[in-house]
């Protein structure tokens, strides 16, 4: 309890307050920027948090991070250009959602659940951060590799377009996810002695292409390139518009705060994959899974919750034991060693005023999320009565210099065209888009997994079975795989023998 | 008509100034490429460097990241850049590999070494219940050997390297303690933890928390000296009797052919960087060893990395 | 028979076969049972069989058209409007605008090249000059200014370095 008002006094310095204030808007701006991520939203301010003391720098970094994330979502809703590979997971539902005219609500909701789920992964942190970070820290290379399977098993359930096409989906994002020098071995892979694929195709540009690429193109080509975007947009209050939503799905904030911060925890893929495991769920456990791809905002709750979740879970190894969970965290870890606030289990003995006042930063900004966040959807949605063609120029623009400054290579730009017209075709024929990104999310965790546990275990796969945790998880899978892969076999059965049956009448 | 006149007289504009006078380097802003990412150590020592750089040359430092290819993307930018002294970089351990590895046919010899800035030892590490000391632990190895196994990143990095000189240096085959290829050091210390390996090889900070909490004990440092940061870990040569040491790096370049003059008025500057209290005091809060080399030495040190990087790149059979 | 769904599907198997081609050429690994080649061999296996699955199913007149939902072009067909004719002109001047871009790049810089490209853009597209030009060149000053100066961006200043934007 000293501790706690000690804390609040820390806090309650004027300094502090404005830093978070101004934190917070530099990463709204940057993050609702087409393109560009919350990791170089951090990376910028690192040089500021120089001359800043540590709480201020550290609650910089942490406002920052919150809201990059959070805006990162309005262009991937507005104009089909997601920021983060967590946000690809809902960009075509929310997409669907502004063009009947609900961006808004649909950004709302997101939002809403994005300041729950944080809220509670905030105070997760605060209570279970040490002992949660030692289970973490006991996920070896075969508890990872199931927890890909598991991952790759939401292909079919995010595709709406049926089992044979989402798999060819995924299989295309595992291709593209291979090119490049192998980490494990270190052969180039599918480089075609191109120095600038050695290091792999980046995520970013491949995003931009296949979302907002291929759309552009396809409204070029159907015809419809200067008709309205989107519906006018419907922008309903806050409460009598998102609220009764979120408290219809209640569950679904639940599930995705809950299980977003579980898998935030694990360092390397976390928050990543939260999203699309719990897009997933939503749809597994909806009444109306029909209505999934449709606009819909059910799956958005639950993975909005689940993304924020996960973003409060990769603090606990990175404060507990250094461990960073992601490149945010990696950065933020270097600005705590910076300013003398050396993580480790110490610092949750020693430091407890500090440390109980950066968990209080946490809560203060998850909740300065609501106003600020509203506000800037409320003014990105008038971005949408820009008429068409200017509106697609500007478009593209932010495609070009989103794509460009990922790595500040022109050959990213490259990689943002022709993916476009990669999805445009592909589409065109029937197969989604969403599963080629989680197979180029997933395809690195999976097989540098499997290598890296096939090389411990001399090669012997059954040792995906024989530590406890990898064992339960490894059944789980099977038996996830083998439900629907037995009722296709039976409904193939039923299928020829009553063709069958019809041709002997 | 109006802006083909603009287009010319632009173009006129532009042969005008790209034939300097270097009569005051630094007239303009330079360029310091890093080819790594934002927000990672090298980005981090890099922003440092270039906000101290930028108070001694009087013009601006803009850092500017060229990732991809492992790193080699930036290095061959600054390797190909004009020798004006107006593009400069970071070179990092990865220059010392390359060529070796056949990744790329870029060595130190395409650059003009400016500044050595920092060195990291690669570090022999533990689960606390784990060998009491090196010698144990090669003892170990010997007696069985491929039981234990040993990680911290890809096959063919730093620490990989390292361990397979140690070994070499031991009189060991390489595969006594086999590679586990991760990406990166977190993996490897989440299978350290979790008890699928035994060893794992990195530079000391990238330990650091984790010794402090407890969970993992450093054996040996592969140092000449003990590292005034770190005084009780012992070298290699202390704790087993092998002569090996090996070290990360990062230092200050700029394309081959600098002119003279441009590259000591650089050399200088860096001199009085690192001397710096600002750049002390953040090298020592990330836990980065300070390691100091002006133009001459930190082309010997650029040679000697090569050579010995060579030497464990052959001992691990990767050689190209 | 539907024509582009079998050509895709055929497409991507014999892709397939190709990663199958060039997984078996990487090198094995000493000390690794499954090699850098394990993984794209896999991969090669599922293109093919579920490529050729796609191709065939495509040809069967009697499955149901898959209704693509959450791709694309549903909500269109809800606006009150009919579509109009495809603009070709402008989805050229968007491909190879961007291809020049690419090209040019560093030589011509960002600001000059973005304006026209944008400019075109918009005129195929029926907006009149004076607006599209307007348009394209206050977003395009804007987006340099912002990402030089605030995120750190080094995009290109090209022809127009000398004005010292």
């Amino acid at each position: 309890m000293e501790t706690l008002v000690e804390a609040i006094k820390l806090i309650a310095d004027p300094q502090v307050i404005i830093t978070v204030l101004l934190a917070s808007i530099f990463g709204l701006f940057v993050g609702a920027i087409p393109g560009l991520t919350a990791t170089m939203a951090t990376a910028l301010l690192v040089p500021l948090t120089f001359f800043m003391d540590p709480l201020s720098a550290i609650a910089a970094i942490v406002a920052c991070t919150a809201m990059a994330i959070t805006a990162g979502d309005i262009p991937g809703c507005l104009l089909r250009i997601p920021g983060t590979p967590a946000s690809a997971a809902y960009t075509d539902e929310t997409f669907m959602m502004t063009k009947r005219g609900l961006g808004a609500q649909a950004l709302g909701s997101s939002l809403v659940s994005s300041v729950i789920g944080g809220l509670f992964g905030a105070i997760v942190l605060m209570f279970a951060a040490p002992s949660l970070a030692r289970v973490a820290m006991n996920f070896s290379s075969f508890e990872y590799f199931w927890l890909a399977c598991i991952g790759l098993s939401c292909a079919a359930l995010v595709s709406s377009t049926g089992f044979v096409a989402g798999l060819l989906s995924l299989f295309i994002g595992l291709l593209i996810a291979t090119v490049g020098m192998d980490v494990i071995s270190g052969s180039p892979r599918f480089t075609f002695g191109s120095v600038q694929l050695m290091g792999g195709v980046s995520f970013v540009p491949i995003m931009i292409g296949m979302f907002a690429i291929s759309e552009l193109l396809n409204s070029l080509l159907n015809g419809t390139a200067r008709q309205r975007f989107a519906k006018p947009q419907k922008i309903t209050g806050i409460f009598h518009g998102i609220l009764p939503l979120i408290f219809k799905y209640r569950k679904n904030v639940a599930r995705g705060s809950i299980i977003g911060t579980l898998i935030g925890v694990l360092p390397g893929a976390g928050g990543d994959i939260a999203a699309w495991i719990t897009y997933a769920t939503a749809r597994r456990f909806s009444k109306e899974p029909q209505k999934f791809g449709t606009g819909h905002p059910e799956g958005v709750i639950e993975a909005g919750a689940a993304n924020n979740g996960g973003l409060s879970g990769a603090w606990v190894p990175a404060l507990v034991f250094g461990v960073p969970g992601d490149a945010v965290t990696a950065i933020a870890v270097g600005v705590l060693f910076m300013k003398g606030v050396n993580p480790g289990p110490r610092l949750f003995e020693t430091q407890g005023a500090m440390l109980y006042a950066v968990f209080l930063i946490f809560l203060i900004a998850n909740i300065a999320l609501l106003p600020f966040g509203w506000l800037a959807i409320r003014a990105a949605s008038k971005i949408l009565s820009v008429p068409r063609p200017q509106l697609m120029a500007v478009i593209l623009i932010f495609c070009v210099v989103g794509s460009f400054a990922i790595n500040n290579t022109v050959f990213d730009i490259g990689v943002m065209l022709v993916s476009g017209v990669l999805a445009f075709v592909l589409s065109g024929a029937g197969i989604p888009i969403a599963p080629i990104i989680l197979g180029i999310v997933l395809g690195p965790l999976l097989e540098q997994n499997f290598l890296t546990s096939m090389t411990i275990a001399d090669g012997s796969l059954l040792a995906f079975f024989e530590r406890p945790v990898a064992g339960t998880l490894g059944v789980f899978v099977l038996l996830l795989w083998s439900i629907p892969l037995v009722s296709a076999i039976m409904r193939g059965i039923r299928h020829m023998s009553q063709a069958r049956a019809m041709k002997l009448t | 008509m109006k802006l083909t006149r603009r287009l010319v007289l632009a173009a006129a504009a532009v042969l005008a100034v790209s034939t300097p006078a270097l009569a005051q380097y630094p007239e303009r802003p330079i360029t310091l490429i890093v080819p790594w990412a934002a927000g990672g150590g090298t980005d981090a020592t890099a922003r440092t460097v270039a906000t101290l750089l930028e108070q001694e040359l009087g013009k601006p430092v803009n850092v500017v990241n060229r990732t991809g290819g492992g790193g080699i993307v930036g290095h061959t930018e600054i390797a190909n850049a004009k020798p004006d002294g107006y593009t400069l970089g970071v070179i990092t351990t990865e220059l010392s590999l390359y060529h070796w590895l056949g990744t790329s046919p870029l060595d130190y010899k395409n650059y003009t070494p400016i500044a050595l800035y920092n060195t990291d030892a690669q570090s022999i590490n533990v689960r606390p219940d784990g060998a009491k000391d090196l010698k144990e632990l090669l003892a170990k190895a010997k007696e069985k050997p491929g039981s234990l196994k040993a990680s911290g990143a890809n096959r063919g990095g730093a620490p990989h390297l390292a361990m397979a000189g140690l070994l070499n240096a031991s009189q060991m085959p390489v595969d006594t303690i086999p590679w586990v290829p991760t990406d990166g050091i977190t993996p490897a210390l989440q299978l350290l933890t979790s008890n699928a390996i035994a060893v794992v090889g990195t530079t000391l900070p990238e330990v650091q928390s984790m010794v402090d909490a407890g969970e993992v004990k450093t054996l040996a440092i592969m140092r000449a000296e003990r590292d005034p940061t770190f005084p009780n870990v012992p070298t290699v040569k202390e704790a087993a009797g092998v002569d090996w040491y090996l070290s990360s790096w990062r230092g200050i370049a700029g394309p081959k052919d600098l002119p003279a003059d441009v590259a000591k008025r650089l050399s200088e500057a860096m001199a009085k960087v690192v001397e710096k209290p600002e750049f002390k005091s953040f090298m020592s809060a990330r836990k980065f060893g300070m390691d100091y080399a002006d133009a001459q030495k930190f082309a010997t040190f650029l040679a000697d990395a090569d050579e010995r990087f060579g030497t464990a790149i052959k001992a691990a059979g990767l050689a190209k | 028979m539907r024509k582009a769904p079998f050509l895709t599907g055929a497409i991507l198997s014999l892709l397939g076969v190709g990663v199958i081609a060039e997984a078996m050429r990487l090198p094995a690994i000493p000390g690794q049972t499954y090699g850098p080649g394990f993984f794209p061999a896999v991969i090669g296996i599922g293109l093919l069989v579920f490529g050729a699955i796609y191709a065939m199913s495509a040809r069967h007149p009697a499955q149901p058209v898959i209704q693509l939902e959450g791709e694309g072009i549903a909500p269109d067909e809800m606006e009150e409007t009919a579509p109009e004719r495809p603009f070709y002109g402008a989805l050229a001047s968007l491909v190879i605008g961007l291809v020049a871009t690419i090209a040019l790049w560093e030589s011509v810089g960002f600001v000059l090249l973005m304006s026209i490209v944008l400019t075109i853009f918009m005129i195929l597209l029926g907006v009149r000059f004076w607006n599209a030009a307007l348009v394209a060149v206050g977003c395009t000053i804007m987006v340099y200014a912002i990402f030089i100066k605030i995120l750190m961006v080094p995009l290109p200043a090209g022809l127009l370095a000398p004005l010292g934007l």
